[in-house]
């Protein structure tokens, strides 16, 4: 590089500065990332429950919640979060608009999508009210061969539709 | 210096080259989708067995019938968007065999949206899920809704994904131009 023309170093600059703005954003949405992560802590919603997930095989993906509100008055749910425990990170959230109304002793289900770690993991998901409040539970599944669930679907918070059996049972549904 | 020049191009070309061919790999097979319209399947995962065994996924329930276009024969299995109780639905040679609990309804959406039509267990939960739906949206009975999809003129609504072949060419592509930027030298003598 020794007999650059001064037309080419004046390009190759312009390159040199693309590549920091480039890295200049790259940090500035890490920030604000991080800053999102920290505003997670809501004071807890008294009568909400999440009662269970559900969560599909093949491939592994967390397919919804189950949320009961055992009583007092109806709520409404803005958005539900699903953060990796082991690195404290939000890797999912999902709003609803319009909220989704919960009257009092009533199960509902929030539908949505998220991959999940094959290799076996601890989650927590929260969901959020109107108020700002929250709900939350943890569910995880240990690392196995042949699979993530291998035998021991049973006790590792792998939650089936016969939650909602489960519930009537208890008298809430 | 003009070789380096070149250099410089080919080589930022077979970068684009990579990234794109990468995105789209992601983009397309990484990322579930709805196998019907392509959107992401964020809000809802709707279960589909074709009897060769294989899973298929759709987004909405209106997405899931469609479907009728692609396969002639599938299990669809997915949860009340209320409650959660789960719904199943046979579908044998394009003719909706067996619908369980055969109260379900599904709820079309009056915005248009895929993500806000909804599948209800039962006339209770149909009647809360219309609630919270957007102006203008009805109900229809499983049956109706599958007739209403099965029309020969909506097969025009099926996404065909980015194949793989396509993605394979740019790869290859981007492989023969970090070779030529290799070889820049040669073919400027
Ligand atoms: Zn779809
Ligand atoms: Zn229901």
């Amino acid at each position: 590089m020794k007999t650059v023309k001064p037309s080419v170093r004046r390009e190759l600059y312009k390159i040199l500065v693309a590549e920091v703005l480039v890295i200049l954003g790259m940090i500035l949405t890490s920030t604000a990332y991080y800053v999102s992560q920290v505003s997670l802590h809501l004071p807890e919603a008294e009568s909400l429950q999440i009662s269970g997930v559900k969560i599909h095989k093949r491939p592994l993906v967390l397919t919804g919640v189950y949320v009961a509100n055992a009583d007092g008055e109806a709520v409404s749910l803005s958005k539900v979060y699903l953060i990796k425990v082991e690195s404290k990170k939000v890797i999912f959230s999902v709003s609803f608009f319009p909220y989704l109304k919960l009257p009092p002793r009533e199960i509902r289900f929030l539908s949505f999508t998220c991959p999940l770690d094959p290799r076996g993991a601890d989650y927590k998901v929260i969901v959020v009210t109107e108020e700002e409040k929250a709900a939350k539970y943890v569910f995880g599944y240990p690392p196995k061969r042949g699979g993530a669930f291998g035998s021991r679907e049973a006790e590792i918070g792998y939650v089936p539709a016969t939650t909602y059996a489960l519930f009537e049972e208890e008298g809430l549904g | 210096m003009k070789l380096q020049l070149w250099r410089m191009l080919l080589f930022s070309t077979a970068a684009v080259l990579f990234l794109t061919a990468g995105f789209t790999y992601y983009d397309t097979y990484v990322v579930p989708r709805c196998e019907v319209c392509g959107m992401s399947t964020i809000y809802g995962w709707r279960d589909v067995l074709t009897p060769d065994g294989v899973h298929h996924v759709s987004c909405c329930p209106l997405c899931t019938f469609l479907l009728v276009h692609k396969y002639s024969s599938f299990h669809v299995e997915t949860v009340c968007d209320y409650c959660g109780r789960e719904i199943t639905i046979d579908v044998e040679n394009g003719v909706l065999k067996k619908v369980d609990p055969p109260t379900a309804y599904l709820i079309l959406a009056g915005s248009g949206q895929r993500k806000q039509s909804k599948i209800a267990c039962s006339e209770e939960c149909k009647d809360k899920l219309l609630m919270e739906a957007p102006p203008g949206s009805k109900p229809l009975t499983v049956k109706e809704a599958f007739r209403m999809a099965s029309e020969p003129v909506r097969k025009y609504l099926l996404w065909h994904p980015i194949t793989w072949p396509l993605i394979m060419e740019l790869t290859v592509l981007g492989i023969l131009t970090l070779a030529a930027g290799f070889a820049a030298r040669k073919f400027l003598k």
